[in-house]
């Protein structure tokens, strides 16, 4: 029963690493916690279900359609509740994401009703066998496209010159200006990049749970922010690797323990992390802002 | 005085008499006032907007009928959030600023627990058209009333059924620790029954409202091989509960509380839902014409971009609820006149205290002793995708 335990961990896991490293991208170059993350991720599911019930979608495109929108959506987030924002308050940025969120959700709510939707059964899910273990073919999407998506990141941000750029923005994005680098270019692709994976996250998260309602964002957003906590501010493969140690810890807490606990558990994991190693875990040092 | 002066007083004195007892026989003022306090937003927001729709419908019913004795029917509706805390401001208002006669609401029974020994205070009607944990009502006499069945009255005759059924000798209960329902059925309501029936208990599992990943829960359960399962909370995360459940590959039997018997319950379970029992006085495919009628109403007036749904038993109690008042209004010649306030709302009182095979789309309702309510019960299964009755 362990090693299932353990699986049903790595596969809850792996749905939050999706979530998380879009919103530590943004958290590592911009220096922003976007709110706004947790509401393009319950957009992007809807649009995952509108694509598939109105216009018949399959999964695969259904996850590029959504991709697409809330990649749109974002570059609307960092137009209002980033790019006009005073940058002197620190926080400022921070609370028009949230106000974001709230237009969003009520938004969300009047479209589509507040009551919970599942995605619809023509989408196949298969069960496997591996050993003493079961898998549904949705996991293993997740979990592949959670590694690919970090890998193809990861890549992205070490080897081309558009991601260099994105490292000296994160920098030091004064200099980084100084040597030629359009911060508000950066800006925009950051966002881009950050809100596709929020609706590629959303679709998957939402079928493999089968709960799409308005207020999934949330609750997202608030692990995500553990999770970077947890992996260290900033750091994109910190965040994939914390993804799955939350999950972890969530499913074995509720195994062992009391399910009564569940957020109390990964709540209290950040504090000790808060206290004992502020950096996190993969964190080489605290960002200084 | 001449006699064509006398005849004039004579008739105008006529005149007047008809019309006084007219009016103290007839409902006065510009509306019927009736409150109505849903959880329009938070985690049962769908219950809410379930009965906002069957109060629409039965407020449009009513007037295009006339109204109450004649005067139009108004329903002030107040978003309570399904928090305890908000529904005290909104029974508040609703009483005092409001005036309204009656409160339809609250839905969950966390809301009931703290209003019920306010409407005591302030002296109202206030009528729960979901709450189910049993001893609410019996320990607030004499103005709360709850126009749905107790989980006791509901899940005795459907666990015995469900354990001839499918031949069960062991079982697990799980339940959603955060919702007073669901706790009360799984700690009061299950064990006494499946005790009497002779099931072993073999362990109580919990969740939380709002969980959306159950893969610890459902190996553990699957580790302990019971024939059946029971579950309290609410029809979404129950779906989903069985979802994981066939998904991990355990074919075992299901078996919910009243609130999960509802078509969210089937639509979010789809196949893997199939053999689902519960217990329920709601039976949406009773093939009873204004049942179906309502249905059809409802889906109607209920439709999203996305999903077109059938009511809950919410929105069936709660125009029941509608109608029962209307009745009690009508028949102990309420005035609705502002000084007499207390003694309309008395008569209210006494109309829900007296109910007795009131013919309401669920069926014949009364009120019990306690306030709770009495009359036919269902056990249903899921079959092709429908709740239908069990033989």
């Amino acid at each position: 029963m362990l090693l299932q335990q353990l699986t049903n961990g790595l596969m809850l896991g792996s749905g939050y690493s999706l979530v998380a490293i879009g919103f530590n991208l943004v958290f590592g170059v911009l220096g922003l916690l976007n709110f706004a993350h947790g509401g393009v991720f319950m957009i992007g599911a809807y649009v995952g279900v509108v694509l598939i019930v109105i216009f018949k979608f399959n999964i695969y495109l259904a996850i590029l359609g959504s991709m697409v929108v809330c990649s749109v959506l974002g570059l609307v987030v960092e137009l209002l509740a980033f790019r006009p924002i005073k940058k002197e308050h620190h926080l400022a940025p921070l609370i028009a994401t949230i106000g974001l969120t709230i237009i969003i959700q009520e938004a969300a709510i009047k479209v589509f009703g507040p009551e919970t939707i599942g995605f619809p059964k023509t989408v196949e899910i298969q069960n496997f066998n591996l050993g003493p273990v079961r898998i549904s073919s949705v996991q293993i999407l997740i979990f592949s496209t959670s590694i690919l998506l970090m890998m193809g990141l990861h890549f992205f941000i070490k080897l081309t010159k558009v991601g260099k750029a994105i490292r000296a923005t994160a920098e030091d994005s004064q200099t980084a200006s100084l040597l030629g680098v359009s911060i508000n270019q950066i800006t925009v692709l950051t966002f881009i990049i950050s809100s596709a994976l929020a609706g590629a996250g959303g679709v998957l998260i939402g079928l493999n749970y089968n709960s799409v309602h308005p207020f999934i964002g949330m609750n997202m957003v608030l692990k995500g922010f553990v999770i970077i906590l947890l992996g260290g501010l900033g750091n994109v493969t910190g965040a994939m690797f914390c993804g799955l140690i939350l999950g972890m810890i969530e499913v074995l807490s509720v195994a062992y323990l009391s399910s009564s606990y569940r957020d109390a558990f990964a709540f209290l994991t950040m504090l000790l992390i808060l206290v004992i190693r502020p950096s996190g875990l993969f964190g080489l040092r605290i960002h200084e802002r | 005085m001449s006699k064509r002066c006398y005849l004039l007083t004579i008739f105008l004195f006529v005149t007047w008499i008809l019309h006084a007892s007219f009016a103290t026989a007839q409902v006065s003022g510009r509306s019927v006032k009736m409150g109505a306090m849903l959880p329009l937003t938070g985690g049962m927001a769908s219950w809410g907007k379930n009965q906002q729709i069957a109060l629409e419908i039965a407020r449009e019913e009513i007037n295009a009928s006339g109204g109450i004795g004649r005067v139009p029917l108004e329903i002030v509706t107040y978003d309570s959030q399904g928090d305890p805390k908000e529904a005290i401001n909104v029974v508040k208002k609703l009483t005092q600023i409001e005036k309204v006669f009656i409160i339809l609401g609250p839905t969950t029974t966390s809301e009931c627990e703290v209003v019920f020994p306010l409407a005591n205070q302030l002296k109202i009607v206030i009528v729960s058209p979901t709450s189910a944990a049993p001893g609410i009502s019996g320990k607030n006499r004499p103005w709360p009333f709850r126009n749905s069945r107790t989980s006791d009255k509901k899940m005795d005759p459907a666990i015995k059924k469900w354990i001839d059924y499918y031949k069960i000798k062991t079982a697990v209960i799980i339940y959603d620790a955060k919702d007073a329902l669901a706790k009360s059925e799984a700690t009061l309501v299950y064990p006494p029954i499946l005790i009497k029936y002779g099931i072993k208990i073999l362990d109580n599992l919990t969740y939380v409202t709002g969980d959306i990943d159950f893969s610890a829960q459902i190996t553990k359960i699957n580790h302990l091989s019971p024939d059946g399962i029971l579950i309290g909370g609410n029809p979404v995360e129950a779906a989903n509960i069985v979802r994981e459940a066939r998904r991990q590959g355990m074919k075992q039997a299901f078996i919910g509380g009243g609130s999960t018997c509802t078509a969210d319950l089937i639509r979010l379970g789809g196949k893997d839902v199939e053999g689902f029992f519960s217990g329920t006085h709601v039976w949406i495919e009773r093939p009873d014409a204004r049942m179906q009628k309502f249905v059809k109403n409802f889906m109607d007036k209920g439709k999203t971009i996305l999903a077109g749904q059938k009511p809950d038993s919410g929105a069936v109690c709660i125009y029941d609820s509608v109608y029962i008042t209307k009745e009690i209004i009508e028949k102990a010649k309420v005035t609705n006149r502002p000084d007499d306030l207390e003694k309309d709302r008395e008569k209210i009182r006494d109309g829900w205290t007296n109910l007795t095979d009131f013919p309401g789309i669920t069926g014949l309702t009364t009120m019990d002793k306690f306030g709770d309510g009495a009359g036919d019960n269902y056990v249903l299964m899921v079959k092709n995708g429908e709740f239908v009755t069990v033989k």
